[in-house]
């Protein structure tokens, strides 16, 4: 068990490291801040100044090392157009994209576990049709287009939301919402494919057989096994939401962690998008690993199969 | 296991079929060209508001060109990029699984270490970033896009090719002597290609809506091509003058990934007796030794929680 | 009897009060005005640090030594006067005095040394840099008093230091605080003289101000004035429909969407010049292409290709369609409407003959036309170039040109610009009025020796930007860009030219109206913005 963990542990680092890399050498393919920083008329000796400053003069291998080397230290160095401290940056953005991952997690799961519930429970109905309909519907619908529709409706026409920013709840809604509707049919298919498993398997019978009321059946036993990959799913669609609900933030001017590393791409603000991109990477393989030591740890088969 | 013929997808098939019609023979359907606008037509509502006009029986863009040709045009953009890109992705991916299924050992470790990585990059912004590089066009959204995708090929056939090689026939064939690449073609492969149908019919829909995504923020397909996630860009800032501009190609948008998402679940429902009964996680659970069981669930819906937004 | 002597006493001070101190209160600041922008520039507050797209979002915090009346003559500002002498070699400013900046020290010709220096020391990215390394040496004579000397005449310097100019960064920093608070510090915290006081700014977010009270030039109508950041236009209207935004910086393209939602449009009018450069037309450089069309060696044929290509467009379309009707039709490169020195002959466009155009062109050689690529890209503030370029391409493949789209960001495209490495592509591109008047502009971007080009390289414009440059008499320059300069642009047709455009603002209804500053480019004079 113990070297297993270790073992991810290490590969997970390793994979970030590799994650960096790929980024470093796009990002420094894509071309050079400093003509963006700098007026039209701005002489060779001005760019040679501000490249220097910035660390761009030297060559290629000389940069990534001297970057691989700070990022052991902690240090993933300064914005390119603030001079300001990259961690600085991310730990401003952090937050609302934080705020806005958790509520679209939540509405999913408000939504996506009950009907999928149900829609389990009375298997071929009417219901069960409409929660189908409803999750295919999601994840068939852009985003970007349904929160454009979302704003065009609630905010312009009917003018109860604001249009975009953070700020209070009523900022929250439709992004949250647009966010969280797509995933929401993920969550409500697994629930009720896990729920429809658990409730065909033998242990359930077993239970009706014993002559447990219906309710206990469902409610006690079977709702605990099947929310299990349930629950698992729902904080990876966080992590990854964490990841970069860029479109979302995009379209409503959310001022998050994507939307910092997309424009940070427009500006070649390569301290920023490395970090940047790292950060997701490093909170989705984080992720995985978590729960998969978590699920191996708490599925018994696996557990003794590695014991 | 015939399928009643109320059981046939007739809903999706026909969007699909209509949609496959629609991109092949876009130069007969539509009214107009879609890119030789007239900006002294601009803005006109469809046919059925004040000022329209049958001309432009959904209204014009803001270079005056024709919305319905433009959408019409469009899907041949939207089917192209996704059979291209999946098609290369698939093989790549493909391939990939196979040999790291079978193998296993260090190159089944590297090759899941490698997709691991992949599949941690934020698609939207890694997609960007590659585009800052090169420049939007045809050829560069395909190439990200097979980038990007590849490994969800890869991770699921590798599930596959792990399930199928504990088979008998496959160790009869061992036991024959025959070389692992007759096994690999003729044994797993064969065997995967259910799984392989069902996932690809699957990734389309997702694909449709990445290449859409792209175009909007820019970074897909090129103007003045009349990719459907382009002409929703466009008509960002006209919502309330001009709201047909974004609507219709998100209703095609919609309709074309729905058809196709119905489309695939149908096939999961049929083509494998198994996943049928289950609605398609036994292939999660069953493999929880071959595949840490935290990227089963990942992948459970197999279109990907990522498809719709950063990834 | 003394009591209700006192009482009376109370009730009349209470109605002196009411009447007398509580309307003036009642004029004091109040609420908050919310301004969606599309960008902050580099979000830096040191003169040697920004580089001016920043403008719109630093003007409130500053000010400048001059400024510009409704006439567009240059005005006191932080200087109450200003002598030029020795032929515009020597420029001496009288600044105000009591003028103090919002830490509390007050404004002196230390300050001012201080900045132009800044502005002008080695790896500097300001836009005024060039300019300002001319100056030969700053004499401060006083504690108001500051002297400019130069080696060669610089007749419009007061453009350079005004506060009614696009990209106007010369304002006067606090040497003081600088020092004692450090680079660090003074970014963080900066201190200036204008009726806004810094109060926070989230990077890539918003930029908060507070109206200074008892400033010594205007007293906002408004308490708090905030800068949002949200790059797409679309969602900037979005807000301003919802009310989330009270201004917001728009283009022309939205000028129908304005008016069907009820928000009323502010216009700066005739702010740039819009014209499709054709890139290329640099024999001297290495990196001249004989083969591109509009710039091959035999003029006469070149002439004709350019000739086709204005012919070709209609540009009366383009101002009303592409870019919302804001905007008048102009001949002549760079020369706006309300100009002293535009004649009518000057003003009036090519016609629209797309007949014509082809006959043109197969006369030149291109019975079918040939090849050529339209770069989209967009510049600060001038988001409707793309479209403009897009329109153009689309007017060109009418008359038989095969014009390839090259949606480009202004980053990847800007090294090619400064190595004048795009020969045969054509962009279209709008020409701040950084100043007045047209050669000033031109002495930036169409010298032989200019570092970007983006008109034509030709020894006559040389001259005409020289003689201008060193000509003291307004009246004799003027005559010289009527007489000599315009005809000499409108004949040779180095461009298409479009016209000139205005730039607008969405305002929302608790906004009330404001004067403004002629041709200036970004919305200002947030001070003077009046509530309803």
């Amino acid at each position: 068990m113990w070297r297993y963990l270790i073992g991810r542990v290490f590969q997970t680092l390793l994979s970030m490291l590799v994650v960096t890399s790929i980024v470093f050498v796009l990002t420094r393919l894509s071309g050079n801040p400093v003509h963006l920083l700098l007026d039209v008329n701005a002489t060779e000796r001005d760019q040679e100044i501000l490249m220097r400053h910035l660390g761009l003069d030297q060559p290629l291998p000389v940069q990534y090392a001297l970057y691989v080397k700070n990022i052991f230290l902690g240090d993933f160095g300064n914005s390119v157009l603030t001079r300001r401290p990259v961690t600085e940056h991310i730990w401003e953005r952090l937050p609302a994209t934080v705020e806005l991952g958790f509520v679209a997690m939540l509405i999913s799961v408000l939504i996506g576990i009950p009907l999928g519930i149900y829609s389990a429970v009375r298997r071929g109905g009417v219901l069960d049709s409409g929660a189908r309909v409803f999750a295919v519907l999601g994840q068939s619908m852009p985003t970007f287009w349904l929160g454009l529709m979302l704003i065009l409706f609630f905010a312009v026409v009917l003018g109860v939301v604001p249009a975009g920013g953070r700020g209070g709840l009523s900022h929250l809604i439709l992004p949250a919402f647009t966010l969280g509707y797509f995933t929401s049919a993920a969550i409500l298919r697994l629930t009720r494919s896990s729920m429809l498993e658990v409730l065909g398997s033998d242990y359930i019978k077993f239970a009706r057989l014993k002559g447990l009321h219906e309710q206990v059946v469902l409610w006690r036993h079977g709702l605990k096994n099947a929310l299990l990959p349930v629950v698992t799913f729902a904080v990876m669609l966080f992590v990854q939401f964490l990841g970069g609900a860029v479109v979302t933030e995009t379209v409503f001017a959310w001022p998050g962690l994507g939307r910092l590393i997309l424009e940070s791409i427009t500006t070649r603000d390569y301290p920023i998008v490395q970090a940047g991109v790292l950060v997701l990477s490093a909170l989705y393989l984080t992720g995985n690993l978590l729960v998969d030591v978590l699920y191996s740890y708490l599925n018994p088969k696996i557990r003794h199969a590695r014991a | 296991m015939l399928a009643r013929s109320r059981d046939l997808p007739w809903f999706p098939g026909a969007i699909l079929a209509a949609l496959v019609v629609t991109a092949v023979f876009a130069a007969y359907l539509a009214p107009q060209s879609p890119t030789a606008g007239d900006i002294t037509a601009k803005l006109i509502p469809p046919v059925w508001m004040e000022r329209g006009d049958w001309e432009h029986p959904l209204g014009t863009d803001r270079f005056g060109r024709d919305v319905l040709s433009r959408i019409i045009y469009g899907s041949r953009i939207s089917l192209l990029v996704s059979l291209i890109a999946i098609g290369v992705a698939g093989t790549f991916g493909t391939v990939l699984g196979l040999i790291s299924g079978y193998r296993g050992g260090l190159t089944d470790v590297f090759l899941m270490r490698l997709t691991d990585i992949a599949l941690s990059l934020p698609i939207i912004l890694i997609a960007v970033v590659m585009v800052a590089v090169s420049e939007p066009s045809f050829r560069n959204v395909i190439l990200v896009i097979a980038l990007l995708l590849w490994p969800r090929f890869a991770r699921q056939i590798r599930g596959e090719t792990l399930a199928v090689k504990e088979q008998d026939f496959v160790a009869l064939a061992v036991v024959a002597g025959r070389s692992s690449a007759w096994i690999i073609s003729r044994h797993i492969f064969p065997n995967v290609v259910p799984t392989l149908l069902v996932i690809t019919t699957l990734q389309v829909g997702y694909v449709v809506l990445l290449e859409g995504t792209l175009s909007f923020l820019g970074v897909g397909v090129p103007p003045p091509s009349p990719a459907w996630g382009l002409m929703i860009a466009d008509g960002r800032g006209f919502l309330a003058s001009a709201w047909w501009i974004s609507l219709f190609p998100g209703l095609a948008m919609l309709s074309t990934v729905l058809a196709v998402n119905l489309m695939g679940d149908w096939l999961r429902d049929h083509l494998d007796p198994k996943l049928r009964q289950l609605g398609g996680r036994a292939v999660v659970l069953e493999s929880a030794d071959a595949v840490p069981v935290g990227h089963a669930i990942q992948e459970a819906p197999a279109r990907g929680a990522a498809a719709g937004d950063g990834g | 009897m003394k009591r209700r002597l006192w009482i009376a006493t109370l009730v009349v001070a209470a109605l002196l009060w009411a009447l007398v101190v509580a309307p003036a209160d009642a004029a004091r600041p109040e609420g908050t005005l919310t301004v969606a922008v599309a960008t902050f520039g580099n979000e830096r507050w040191l003169p040697h640090l920004y580089v001016g797209a920043e403008d719109v979002v630093l003007k409130p915090l500053w000010e400048n030594l001059l400024s510009r009346d409704a006439k567009g003559n240059l005005i006191p500002m932080l200087a109450e006067r200003w002598e030029v002498s020795d032929a515009g070699r020597t420029w001496k400013f009288h600044l105000r005095k009591g003028v103090r900046f919002h830490n509390g020290t007050e404004v002196t010709a230390e300050d001012v040394k201080f900045t132009f220096t800044s502005i002008a020391r080695e790896g500097s990215a300001n836009s005024m840099a060039p300019e300002f390394r001319t100056i030969k040496s700053i004499e401060v004579e006083g504690p108001y008093t500051i002297s400019l000397r130069f080696d060669k005449p610089f007749v419009t310097l007061g453009n350079r230091v005004t506060h009614g100019l696009f990209a106007s960064v010369a304002y006067i920093q606090s040497k003081k605080h600088i020092e004692t608070a450090g680079e660090q510090g003074a970014e963080r915290q900066p201190v200036g003289t204008g009726p806004w006081k810094f109060v926070e700014h989230v990077r890539g977010d918003r930029i908060v101000y507070e109206a200074v009270e008892n400033h010594w030039r205007a007293a906002p109508h408004w308490k708090r004035l905030v800068f949002v950041k949200v790059p797409e236009p679309a969602t900037r209207m979005a807000m301003l429909r919802a009310g989330s935004a009270d201004v917001i910086e728009i283009g022309g393209e939205y000028v129908d969407e304005l008016k069907k939602v009820g928000m009323r449009m502010l216009t700066m009018p005739n702010v740039a010049a819009v014209w499709v450069i054709l890139g290329g037309q640099w024999p001297t450089k290495p990196t001249y292409d004989p083969k591109v069309p509009w710039a091959q060696p035999d003029a006469e044929r070149a002439k004709k290709v350019r000739l086709a290509l204005n012919l070709a467009v209609d540009k009366k379309a383009i101002i009303e369609r592409v870019l919302g009707g804001v905007g008048t039709p102009v001949g002549t490169v760079n020369y706006y409407p309300t100009d002293p020195w535009i004649s009518d002959a000057l003003l009036k466009p090519l016609p629209y003959d797309p007949a014509k155009a082809k006959a043109l062109l197969a006369e030149a050689g291109y019975p079918n036309g040939f090849e050529v690529t339209m770069n989209l890209t967009a510049w600060p503030g001038r988001g409707y170039l793309p479209d403009v370029g897009e329109a153009v391409a689309t007017y060109w493949e009418k008359v038989g040109l095969k014009v390839k789209r090259r949606p480009v960001d202004r980053a990847v495209f800007s090294a090619d610009f400064r190595a004048r490495s795009y020969a045969g592509v054509a962009l279209a591109y709008a020409g701040p009025i950084i100043a007045p008047e047209p050669w000033e502009l031109f002495a930036r971007i169409a010298q032989t020796k200019s570092a970007v080009h983006l008109l034509v390289e030709h020894p006559k414009l040389d001259a005409f930007i020289e003689r201008l440059g060193v000509e003291p008499s307004a009246a004799e320059r003027t005559r010289i860009m009527r007489e000599e300069l315009g005809p000499w642009l409108y004949e040779y047709m180095p461009a298409v030219s479009i016209g000139a455009t205005h730039s607008i603002a969405g305002v929302g209804p608790k906004v009330g109206d404001w004067p403004l500053i002629p041709g200036h480019m970004g919305i200002h004079n947030w001070e003077y913005v009046t509530r309803k």
